[in-house]
């Protein structure tokens, strides 16, 4: 198989003798690349690259390979993968924005309420701790399998990484802050709009973004589990029809999302965490 | 001014008081210094006094009525400074007066005076991880003053600052409590600093917690004007305190 590749794939082979024949030319120039930390990652990025194709040609059914999946994107994002991310995006939003509204509240009574931490915390941990794609079964009988699955499936799957959060944060609000509150004679309820939220918001930023991780993956794999329609149905339909490049487009896309998703937030973290810099910035 | 009168504090559980029978008479415009080694009571004594804590028994009284509870007659100024690190410099000093319900033009206003008393009035617009700890405590002090307080409780305030920074400030604060004409609680474990700041020093021992003696400074006022260290009463006054501490600490460590 490798002899096959090499002979398909002649510049593959003039890289490598020209190296070879050059000698420190090469080199040079990837120790200048690699002297900058893009430039190492665009190294990176082109090797994983090549050797993907490379090996993908060898066995299309296996894994697909990038100009495969190039040209799947240019018939296919359009038409079918971005409507596909919008009908999931919207059970998305619509689900992760329930979760914030009702799991940020839930977490600072807890933090704040003897009463209510005591009568929730059990069930909030042991959800929390309990691997979340089990419920999908009985969300299907309950939801069925289209947009009210998607937004129960993110609820169940992000929201008790945002009440957990929210209510460790607003335990841990330094009690030498509280205590300026106390001093001046705050009431419980400007405490809690003035010192305890602002004190938690790292916490609570913290598990919006867990929450979101959560949630992605749990409305991916409740589409490929029951949907007909959405971007992990898509998935699963080119997989079953061993179209590979086709099914790699989403995942792809997927990940992107995902990626500037988290970039996006832990940006926000970095800016709530230090006022002064935020400032400075603007 | 304020008197405290017979208090005691212990904790739930505990099997003996932090302290009992602590008794004590602030005029109006005094600075009282409360002094002694650690676990005597002094910041515990001070923090009822604020009202952040209840006592146990005995009773404060702020010209006369009962004073349980924090008020707007009391304002502190904490060892750790204690700054909303979300808030600007003048957003903290304002947030007394915030709680209190004054309109935004007007907190702001106070405050941006404040600020400007202790020589911050150009770094309203900075957060306290842009300030230095001196800077971070002078913030402290004018979110204090803003409230406009008859009695200032200070718990180690300077503890956490370098000796030159310490100065500066002892000297500012000084000026602005003379002109403010506040009566202060001040609590340190520093000599000079009581002897330099104080018209009364109240020395404290441990187990149980309580006051030793109480004395009246002699030195004349403001003692930022001469050399007050050169004075014999200094050195006498500073020679008392000391023996008194020592003999208090050599206590605790033979019945520890």
């Amino acid at each position: 198989m490798s002899a096959d590749t090499s002979s398909a794939d002649p510049t593959a082979r003039a890289v490598a003798t020209g190296a070879a024949g050059a000698g420190g030319g090469l080199a040079a120039r990837i120790g200048a690349m690699g002297s900058s930390a893009a430039g190492l990652r665009i190294l990176s990025l082109a090797v994983v690259l090549a050797l993907w194709e490379l090996f993908g040609r060898g066995s299309p059914l296996v894994a697909s390979y990038p100009s495969q999946i190039v040209a799947a994107a240019w018939t296919d994002l359009v038409p079918v993968v971005l409507p596909a991310f919008a009908e999931s995006l919207w059970g998305f939003a619509v689900g992760y924005g329930i979760s914030a509204v009702i799991g940020i509240p839930i977490g600072l009574v807890m933090s704040q309420s003897r009463i209510a931490e005591l009568a929730l915390a059990p069930y909030v941990s042991a959800l929390y701790a309990m691997p979340r794609v089990a419920l999908i079964p009985i969300l299907i009988i309950w939801l069925g399998v289209s947009f009210e699955l998607r937004v129960g499936v993110v609820i169940v799957s992000g929201i008790f990484a945002i009440i957990t959060n929210t209510y460790l944060g607003g335990k841990e609000v330094s009690d030498e802050l509280l205590d300026v509150g106390r001093a001046f004679k705050a009431s419980r309820l400007r405490m809690l709009r003035t010192i305890v939220i602002p004190g938690s918001v790292p916490y609570i930023f913290a598990g919006l973004r867990i929450g979101m991780a959560r949630s992605l993956i749990g409305i991916v794999v409740a589409e490929i589990a029951a949907s007909s329609a959405g971007v992990g149905n898509l998935i699963k339909v080119n997989a079953q029809y061993l179209q590979m490049g086709k099914m790699f487009v989403p995942i792809i896309l997927l990940g992107i999302f995902a990626i500037a998703l988290t970039q996006a937030f832990a940006r926000l973290e970095a800016r709530m965490a230090d006022p002064a810099s935020w400032k400075a910035n603007r | 001014m304020l008197t405290i009168t017979r208090l005691s504090k212990t904790y739930p559980g505990a099997d003996r008081p932090v302290f009992e029978d602590f008794n004590l008479e602030m005029a109006k415009g005094q600075f009282t210094a409360l002094i002694g080694p650690s676990g005597c009571g002094k910041t515990t004594a001070l923090r009822i006094a604020t009202g952040l804590l209840d006592p146990t028994e005995g009773e404060v009284l702020v010209d006369g009525r009962p004073s349980a509870g924090p008020s707007r007659d009391k304002a502190i100024v904490f060892q750790h400074f204690n700054l909303f690190p979300w808030r600007t410099a003048l957003d903290n000093v304002a947030y007394g007066l915030e709680v209190q319900g004054v309109g935004k033009r007007e907190r702001r206003e106070t405050a941006r005076h404040y600020l400007g008393l202790v020589g911050l009035g150009h770094r309203a617009d900075h957060y306290p991880s842009q300030l230095s700890g001196g800077q971070r405590q002078r913030v402290g002090l004018a979110r204090a003053l803003a409230i406009k307080p008859k009695l200032l409780l200070m718990d180690e305030p300077f503890g956490a600052l370098d000796a030159l920074t310490r100065e500066q400030l002892q000297s500012m604060m000084l000026q602005i409590c003379r002109d403010e004409q506040l009566t202060v609680m001040f609590v340190t474990h520093s000599i000079d600093e009581a002897i330099y700041l104080s018209d009364q020093i109240v020395v404290m021992g441990v187990n149980p917690g309580r006051i030793i003696t109480e004395f009246e400074v002699p030195l004349p006022q403001p003692r930022s004007e001469y050399d007050w260290r050169s004075r014999p009463e200094y050195a006498e006054i500073r020679g008392e305190i000391w023996d008194l501490l020592n003999t208090e600490m050599a206590l605790e460590e033979s019945s520890a």
